[in-house]
């Protein structure tokens, strides 16, 4: 099958009436996520979660990652007439958004955001058909050192890229490996650390734990620090870019596409990163570096692209290997094991259909943000004048049933709720939930190809070095850490987060 | 608004962390450990509980030393406790209700509570809003989506 072939199978898939369906809802719910400050795409992956139980997992699949970049979409309206990010990614969208905004050009703003999403998302599908098979078919020679090191390279790089401290990071993911060792042990199926109790012995399920430790502690968070938002008068009109418009973003969107693209495929916040990176790069090229921050198009045009391109690149190492990037894949990787897929080397070709399903979703998802978002901007402004107290009800009743109905288990909730608990602390202490997440996912993968590396080589950890793709990861992930125990290394990237967290 | 030191907690959040690394040794004396060579069941735990207390103490250490120019303050970190504790009590006392009473009765409940005690709404509107999603949420997914929810008390 050429690759003309496999798109044509994954329209066919796309273009069923119930498939497209799923991809407009997913589509406007992440953009109705990505304007409300304060909720993530992954409390709305919470949210329809229960409805994914009944779905097949292609349909599952395209619904969440339509929620996932229609929130990169909806993220930079918020920036831009609040001054607020309706997602992290968005942060930097705020400099020149809000400052456009102020000028009176909110709507080439609002529309340069939309048409940049649309092009960075749309040509990083191209890169996603052609990079993920080629990963996925190198990844077939993978033994137990192979997937062991890209584990660890996975762990170590996501504590290396998370904002703040890279001790706290590192300790999540080793608190998130411990969790995953709750349950059966993978290589003689003896109960360990369950106390006898039936519910642990599956392990502690992902789903009770993303929902509790970001769907319940985000709105925990967001109780806590009530506030209001005050939406900056204007009237929003001409959201067609002008020519000049066009002249000044259009290199800015091809080179964020591809840099947000490639970061994408980075663990870590790589939407965020990504934006970041692209304005940082649109700066440094530009003519006239100094009127960055006050209301050049190129600073909204660059990060949006950017962002979204990221989110498609995201995908890459979660369908061909079977490795979650951050916290969102982690919950779509488990979504996919909910319906008995592995994602993985051997996903592609066995489960054609849903990969390709997914990508051309993706095309489509695209398409109808474009052609939706922007006539819909007013209806997003309004829906942020809606009080967040009165959505808090309703994201309980789907957090709630969600993780009930997974197993119809009442213990499943308190797992959520201890979990939730868990996640509001760690927001207190500056630790972050997606290492640990994706520590929960990739621990029993690590476990038994440890284990099994160790029996192979009758306990000499130098098979890890001995063969050269497990030596190039291990190597990689190590290098990460102890580049971060060098002073100088370490204060520019506790600087670059900072800044990432405070939005300067 | 309170004030406190991010120094403090990480301070505390250190020593907790030892004290789950010393429950997790605790565990693994119990469970067979084996060699390199041969690793059993409590191997892999063995090592990530010794990370854990390498990474604890190395926390500890970046804190105590710390200089005193560089701690920052984190404002209003507990602010808003009251709401978050009554919501936390809230969807607990959801958690032991909800097979006794049923969906409907327990989610009712819980909307109604969190309506009036997060940010105060009119008791009217509490009670239809409540009733509403409680029944429309029920239908959908008990009648429409078939996913089975506990009757309870009211037995529909």
């Amino acid at each position: 099958m050429d690759v003309f072939d496999k798109i044509l199978l994954g329209f066919s898939v796309t273009l069923t009436p119930g498939n497209l369906l799923f991809c407009f809802v997913g589509t406007i719910f992440g953009t109705l996520v990505g304007v409300l400050p304060g909720f993530g795409p992954v409390g709305a992956f919470s949210i329809l979660l229960p409805l994914t139980y009944k779905m097949s997992p292609t349909s599952a699949i395209i619904m969440l990652a339509g929620v996932y970049y229609g929130a990169m979409y909806g993220g930079s309206t918020t920036s831009i007439l609040v001054n607020i990010p309706g997602e992290s990614a968005s942060i930097v969208t705020c400099l020149d958004g809000y400052q456009m905004a102020r000028q009176g050009r909110a709507g080439p703003a609002l529309g340069i955001a939309a048409i940049g999403s649309f092009i960075g998302g749309t040509l990083a599908i191209v890169g996603l058909m052609f990079l993920a098979p080629v990963l996925g078919q190198a990844a077939l020679s993978f033994g137990p050192p192979e997937f062991f090191g890209l584990a660890f390279l996975g762990l170590t790089l996501v504590s290396y890229l998370s904002r703040g401290s890279t001790t706290k990071a590192l300790i999540m993911a080793v608190l998130g490996l411990l969790t995953g060792s709750i349950g059966m042990d993978p290589i003689n199926g003896a109960p360990r650390f369950t106390h006898g109790t039936t519910t642990l012995m599956d392990g502690v399920g992902l789903v009770p734990v993303a929902i509790g430790m970001f769907g319940v502690a985000e709105v925990l968070e967001n109780i806590e620090s009530t506030s209001t938002v005050s939406i900056f008068k204007t009237k929003i009109k001409g959201l067609l870019p002008t020519l000049k418009d066009w002249k000044d973003s259009i290199w800015a969107i091809l080179r964020g596409t591809i840099l947000g693209f490639f970061i994408g495929m980075l663990p870590g916040p790589s939407g965020t990163i990504g934006s970041f990176a692209s304005y940082a790069l649109e700066k440094k090229i530009s003519r006239h570096p100094e009127k960055f921050g006050t209301g050049v198009i190129e600073g909204v045009a660059g990060p949006e692209t950017a962002n979204n391109a990221a989110t498609t690149g995201a995908f890459i190492p979660l369908l061909s290997l079977g490795i979650p990037i951050s916290g969102t894949t982690a919950i779509l990787l488990g979504v996919l094991m909910i319906h008995g897929v592995q994602p993985g080397p051997l996903f592609i070709s066995k489960h054609p259909d849903i990969f390709w399903g997914v990508v051309t979703s993706m095309y489509v998802g695209n398409v109808m943000l474009l052609i939706l978002n922007l006539p819909l901007i007013g209806m997003w402004v309004r829906v942020l004048r809606i009080p967040y107290a009165l959505l808090i009800p309703f994201i309980f009743l789907f957090c709630l049933v969600g993780v009930y109905t997974l197993n119809n288990d009442v213990a499943e909730i308190f797992i959520m709720l201890i979990f939730g608990i868990v996640g509001f602390l760690m927001r207190k202490v500056k630790l972050e939930g997606a290492p640990f997440l994706m520590a929960l996912v990739l621990g029993p993968v690590m476990e038994s190809s440890l284990r099994q590396s160790l029996l192979l080589s009758h306990g000499s950890p130098i098979i890890f070095l001995a063969r050269p793709i497990s030596a190039i990861f291990v190597i990689l992930g190590l290098a990460c850490l102890i580049t971060s125990l060098i002073p100088m290394v370490r204060r520019k990237r506790e600087d670059f987060t900072k800044k990432i967290v405070e939005g300067d | 608004m309170t004030e406190g030191s991010m120094r403090q907690r990480n301070l505390v959040c250190s020593i907790v962390l030892l004290a789950i690394a010393f429950v997790t040794f605790l565990e693994i004396s119990t469970i067979p450990i084996g060699t390199p060579g041969r690793p059993k069941m409590g191997f892999y735990p063995l090592i990530l509980a010794s990370l854990l207390t390498i990474l604890s103490l190395t926390l500890l250490w970046e804190t105590l030393k710390e200089k005193k120019e560089k701690r920052t303050l984190v404002r209003g970190g507990w602010g808003g406790l009251k709401k978050v504790g009554l919501t936390l009590g809230a969807l607990s006392a959801f958690a032991f209700l909800f097979k006794p009473l049923g969906y409907i009765l327990s989610m009712f409940l819980l909307i109604g509570f969190l309506m009036r005690a997060i940010e105060p709404q009119r008791w009217w509107k509490v009670i239809v809003v409540a009733f509403f999603c409680s029944g429309v949420s029920f239908l959908i997914l008990d009648l429409l989506l078939a996913i089975p929810l506990p009757r309870g008390l009211l037995g529909i």
